[in-house]
């Protein structure tokens, strides 16, 4: 199952509040971690993929029926679909559904759980405790059921899965905010900046958040992950992105039907998926690794 | 401790009503009027008002909610919009399935954690490590509905060596919803019914468990890495006692502790979201139950299964904490 | 301990001689019984001292029944939601149509193989002089599953309680009363087995309409009895009787001993509801079901090439079509309208979609109906470059509507289809893709521009897509359709006895709904079956019934 509880291996392994230590230089020890190395290629081959793929392929929607379920061939590398489309085609800009469809999310569940965690961190008293009594009730909430009552709400489309998925991630950044907020806001350069009278929300913006950022990154880099599987179980369940958009969960569920005649029009979307996923899983991981050294396993 | 315990009952109440209140306001603010789905293509607007009126729809919202809360107390969940059916029914009848599915997912995915977690964390920079830590990396990364589809496939299909769905096969005459199947059988001694429901059991379970064993296995390695390098263990070898009776006898007990939470919290998860792996595999469990009814504007059916899931959410937790306390003898509740 | 393990392969010996135990299962258990009896005898032991037993109370488990009986297990694509007959058709059908019929049985009903109506639990009927009322002779000594006796009485009570909205015994739901009871303006028990039916026009439809799944029979002490929780008590006087009903999962029926026709052959039957099409084949093939209802048409050849399978292909008396509401633009222009029937393939969705197994559209009725003209295909043919010329006499360039579309089954793979004709002849279609429930309250709120849908005939007349689609209230709604001719037609139709003079009333009806290019007739799919080799006497309904009545499962 995706249980997608945004890792919580992560969550309680990581340090909340580590902060750069410049002396030692990151790329040096982002580089020495050669896992994180390949998922940093992966992910700049699949940007790439995205950006440019699309120019260099035919028309992910173009149909030729008279040449459909083909396998693997010169004109069709990774074959044709159902409808005759071209398969690399349709992977290739499928990446460029999914990595928008994986940072939007993330983006969404970022902001709004770093908003309410350095809130409930810095306010502590009732309004923290209301906030985070918010969070926990997320948690509670199985996360697919979340996605799909988000996506029965607003309909059908990536849009619904996007704003799922962002949800579903809130909770542990908005977690991991307050802990860090809470191990720094007793420091002195914060109180100073109270002392001199700078307004709560300044302190946050300017004081807090950027020295909380760290940790949080690194979270989200794995969290984006996360979000593209749980995108693309929306689409298999049928609940997000709509034909003809190539998204790889919906190509998936829609290859269902071939699955004995063409096996191979399932097996490249979920080659992607996975690739996808470990691209940012150990990417995230390097990153961890560079950035807290006390951290490191 | 009894204390804590009874603070920590106390401290359910609001969180159950708080997730009845926001799942109870997604659903009745969502679009779709269950009344139009339930009466259908044919009904005329007469129809429809007439049963929103039956259903008590077209009552204030915090009055439908307080109706709600009122009845839950007592123990009636309300009725299924579509089917009539009491909620109750639904869930008591739907449960066991997952149940059996978690359980089993569960301890599949903790014998291959442990183990592969334990000898990664003991040989650290093996060769075995690395392949270990690459294995649980696939496990977090490849979509679920994509390796169930691949098992049937494979074991379903080409090599027809296990069922491809459903929980056991009804020429057996075996209520499929009702009770544990695999257990039920083998206390009955029905080893046809054993056999088939164990077999039927296999691919769903082991689909399911890839994603706690990786997690498993990785926080099970690193948490063993950080114990052994610790203070005591270092004084533990230099008193010359054997690699084996550290890890077992000392490093073990310390390092569980973080895995608790993650299996508490996995297991959690398992019994609430293998939505996925029920959908593929046709299992008549709580997960493709609850889908189905968020489709139907089902509010009642969603409302019971989620109520249900955060009651167990929260006795997770708590008997977490009390794991803790029982294998770290420092932590004390007060 | 010994005993116990001879007791165990006695059993298993007893189980293969029967059938139900395959080779491979017995070899592999005898192996596995050399290690686990003595693990099982203990447990047997402790369960009989009720230690580790699961309760016996209602959610108990249900005796197992490997007593050698001849099961059979068909899989459905679709949940049943509902039973009661009444209420059945209200949210979608669900898979409830194959099912019904063998469960509850109406005063007519279909042949097995084909859309006539034969006598059920009417023996006979007579039309009055002026077809104003019908008069139906209850067959007698019937009883339902519960053991009330049927009587003019209780068809009565279940009639009125359709028709009448303040009946004790309506419930919500019951939204098929407007076609089954069509015209009725009343019922009554004229006699301990003799039912009068009376109508407000002559209409002829009584018989076939009286053959729908919502009417069948229910038995009206088990409605008074349990109310709403009716479809878990369910009784009817079919040839099989509900023995369980676990929703969305399956539904067991066992063979009603008293079956006025003969009780069925079958000992059991096991309604499984498996969702995916690949999931049911496979299954077909590794004997996991006995029957697979609606077979995805692609895979009919496959089947057909195993020795083990049969497939059984037929007609089915459905429609699909391209609506259009012409009260919302672009659809307002007749123009338009006509560069639709001209843009579509139908040939593609023939082969893409169905593989074959499809007659191209021609009127809205259906091949195996009176009015049925394959001559109407000729009204329009594919013709991209007149479709073209025709937008640009209509003067509309770029043009862009959203094209409603269904999420199950071949709905998304037909649309697509669609949507890259229209885009040849320039036309930008966005798919809108909605769940059943949103899908159909769209088009009865008029918000659908254009949509994809299809149409089954329940009732195995022609009136049932003509009146209902085209005359009807839904006319209006969902096509923003009225004409008065056209009307005129359907209502003569209606109350014709010549059914040669039927059919000519409704290719005449079907030439103006063409020229008013209200919708593209996209085409009839065929139905097909997969069954074991052992299923005997299975027959394909046009209706989409599965009438297991007599079926009969060869051993193995």
């Amino acid at each position: 199952m995706m249980t997608l509880r945004a890792a919580p291996a992560r969550e309680t392994l990581a340090q909340p509040g580590f902060e750069i230590r410049p002396s030692t230089p990151f790329r040096r020890r982002f580089a020495r971690n050669r896992l994180a190395v390949i998922g940093a290629a992966i992910l700049i081959a699949l940007i790439l993929m995205a950006v440019v793929g699309p120019f260099l392929t035919s028309d992910p929607t173009q149909q030729d029926v008279r040449s459909r379920l083909q396998g693997p061939s010169w004109s069709h590398p990774l074959g044709t679909d159902e409808l005759g489309r071209d398969i690399l085609a349709r992977v290739v800009s499928g990446a460029r559904v999914s990595l928008t469809a994986g940072l939007v999310s993330v983006m969404i569940g970022l902001t709004l759980g770093t908003l309410l965690g350095v809130i409930a961190g810095y306010v502590e008293g009732r309004v923290g405790l209301t906030i985070m009594a918010f969070v926990d009730l997320l948690l509670a909430l199985p996360a697919i059921l979340l996605a799909i009552s988000i996506a029965a709400r607003l309909g059908l489309g990536l849009t619904s899965a996007m704003l799922a998925a962002g949800f579903v991630g809130l909770p542990s950044y908005a977690r991991l905010a307050r802990g860090s907020t809470l191990s720094i806001k007793r420091r002195d350069y914060i109180e100073a900046a109270r002392a001199i009278g700078m307004s709560d929300a300044r302190v946050m913006a300017r004081h807090i958040l950027p020295n909380i950022l760290t940790p949080l990154i690194v979270q989200a880099t794995i969290g984006v992950g996360n979000a593209i599987l749980l995108v693309s179980a929306i689409g298999y369940l049928g609940l997000g992105a709509q034909p003809p958009t190539p998204e790889w969960g919906r190509m998936l569920s829609d290859a269902q039907r071939y699955i004995t005649d063409a096996p191979h029009l399932g097996i490249f979307p979920g080659i992607a998926i996975a690739l996808t996923v470990i691209g940012f899983n150990i990417a995230g991981d390097g990153l961890r690794d560079a950035l807290d050294p006390a951290g490191r396993r | 401790m009894a204390a804590y315990l009874i603070r920590r009952l106390l401290l359910t109440i609001p969180i159950l009503l708080g997730i009845s209140l926001i799942v109870f306001l997604m659903l009745h603010t969502a679009g779709g009027d269950p009344a139009v789905l339930k009466l259908g293509q044919n009904a005329t607007p007469e129809n429809v008002a007439r049963l929103r009126h039956e259903m008590g729809l077209d009552r204030p919202l915090a009055v439908q909610y307080l109706d709600f809360l009122w009845h839950a107390i007592q123990g009636d969940l309300g009725r299924s919009y579509r089917s009539n059916a009491p909620v109750l029914d639904d869930i008591v009848t739907r449960f066991p399935a997952t149940v059996e599915l978690a359980v089993a997912a569960m301890l599949i995915a903790l014998v291959i954690g442990f183990t592969a977690g334990t000898i990664a964390g003991t040989r650290k920079h093996s060769f075995f490590d690395y392949s270990s830590t690459f294995v649980a990396l696939l496990g977090v990364s490849i979509p679920t509905f994509w390796l169930g589809l691949i098992f049937i496939i494979v074991f379903g299909v080409w090599l027809r060596w296990l069922p491809l769905s459903g929980r056991v096969d009804p020429r057996l005459g075996v209520d499929p919803s009702s009770n544990f199947v695999v257990l039920e059988a083998l206390i009955r001694g029905n080893w046809t019914v054993f056999k088939d429901a164990l077999e039927h059991l296999i691919l769903p379970a082991v689909t399911l468990a890839g994603w706690p064993a990786a997690i498993v296995a990785r926080m099970t390695r690193a948490s063993l890495i950080e114990v052994l390098g610790q203070e005591y263990i270092r004084t533990a070898r230099a008193k010359g006692l054997s690699e084996r009776m550290i890890v077992w006898r000392h490093a073990y007990r310390n390092a569980l502790i973080p895995v608790i939470t993650v299996i508490g919290l996995e297991f959690g998860a398992l019994l609430g979201g293998a939505v996925v792996t029920e959908t593929v595999f046709a299992w008549p469990g709580i997960g493709r139950r609850s889908v189905e009814a968020i489709l139907q504007r089902d509010y009642q059916v969603v409302q019971g299964i989620v109520l249900l899931l955060g009651v167990i959410f929260v006795a997770l937790n708590l008997l977490t904490d009390l794991i803790y306390a029982l294998l770290d003898p420092r932590i004390r509740y007060r | 301990m010994v005993e116990r393990k001879n007791e165990i392969l006695s059993q298993l010996i007893d189980g293969v001689s029967r059938g139900q135990v395959t080779r491979r299962q017995f070899m592999a258990s005898a192996l596995r019984l050399g290690i686990a009896a003595p693990v099982a005898s203990s447990l047997a032991t402790m369960a009989r001292r009720g230690a580790l037993a699961g309760g016996a109370g209602s959610y108990g488990p249900r005796a197992y029944f490997q007593d050698g009986g001849k099961t059979l297990v068909v899989a459905i694509a679709q949940s049943t939601v509902q039973l009661d007959p009444a209420i059945a058709g209200a949210n979608g059908y669900g898979d409830i149509i194959p099912i019904t019929g063998n469960l509850f049985e109406g005063l007519t009903r279909f042949k097995d193989d084909s859309a006539e109506i034969e006598p059920a639990l009417a023996e006979s009927w007579t039309r009055s002089e002026d077809g104003l009322s019908y008069v139906f002779k209850i067959r007698p000594g019937v009883t339902f599953h519960d053991g009330t006796p049927l009587d003019a009485k209780a068809v009565e009570t279940n009639f009125l309680r359709q028709l009448d909205p303040n009946h004790p015994l309506h419930f919500e739901g019951i939204t098929y009363a407007e076609i089954v009871f069509a015209e009725v303006a009343g019922v009554e028990a004229t006699g301990e087995l003799e039912l009068t039916i009376r109508l407000n026009r002559p209409i002829i439809l009584v018989p076939g309409n009286l053959a729908m799944f919502a009417a069948g029979i229910a038995s009206p002490t088990a409605l008074e009895q349990y109310g709403l929780d009716f479809s878990q008590h369910a009784a009817g006087t079919g040839p099989f009787k509900l023995e369980s009903w676990t929703k969305d999962v399956e539904l067991v029926f066992v063979a009603n001993e008293d079956y006025w026709g003969g009780r069925p052959a079958l000992d059991r039957v096991v309604w499984r509801t498996v969702a995916e099409d690949t999931v049911r084949v496979s299954e077909l093939k590794t004997g996991g079901i006995d029957i697979a209802n609606q077979i995805d048409l692609k895979d009919v050849e496959d089947l057909q090439n195993d020795p083990n399978l049969q497939v059984i292909t037929g007609t089915y008396l459905n429609v699909q079509f391209l609506g259009m509401n012409q009260t919302i633009p672009p659809f307002d222009n007749p123009k338009v309208r006509q560069a639709m029937q001209y843009a579509i393939n139908k040939q593609n969705i023939a082969d893409v979609v169905f593989y074959g197994n499809y007659t191209l559209g021609a009127g809205p009725i259906a091949p195996g109906l009176p009015g049925y003209d394959p001559s109407l295909a000729e009204v329009y043919t594919y013709d991209p470059e007149r479709a073209k010329a025709l937008l640009e006499e209509a003067g509309v360039s770029g043009l862009t509507f959203d094209l409603y579309n269904r999420t199950t089954s071949f709905w998304p793979l037909l649309g697509q289809l669609v949507q890259a004709d229209l885009a040849a002849i320039g036309v930008t279609a966005n798919l809108v893709s909605l769940e059943d429930a949103q899908f159909f309250a769209e088009l009865n709120a008029s918000r659908a521009p254009a949509f994809l849908n299809d149409w089954t005939w329940d009732n195995g007349d022609p009136d049932n897509v003509m009146y209902s689609l085209f005359t009807a209230p839904r006319a209006k709604t969902r096509l923003g359709y009225e004409n008065p001719e056209v009307n005129r037609l359907n209502l003569q139709a209606q109350e014709e006895p010549d059914p040669e003079k039927r059919a000519e009333i409704y290719i005449q009806a079907q030439r103006l709904i063409l020229e008013d290019s209200i919708k593209v007739i996209l085409g009839y799919p065929s139905k097909a079956i997969g069954a074991s080799a052992r299923v005997q006497n299975l027959k394909l309904s046009p209706t989409g019934n599965l009438f297991l009545r007599n079926v009969d499962l060869a051993s193995e």
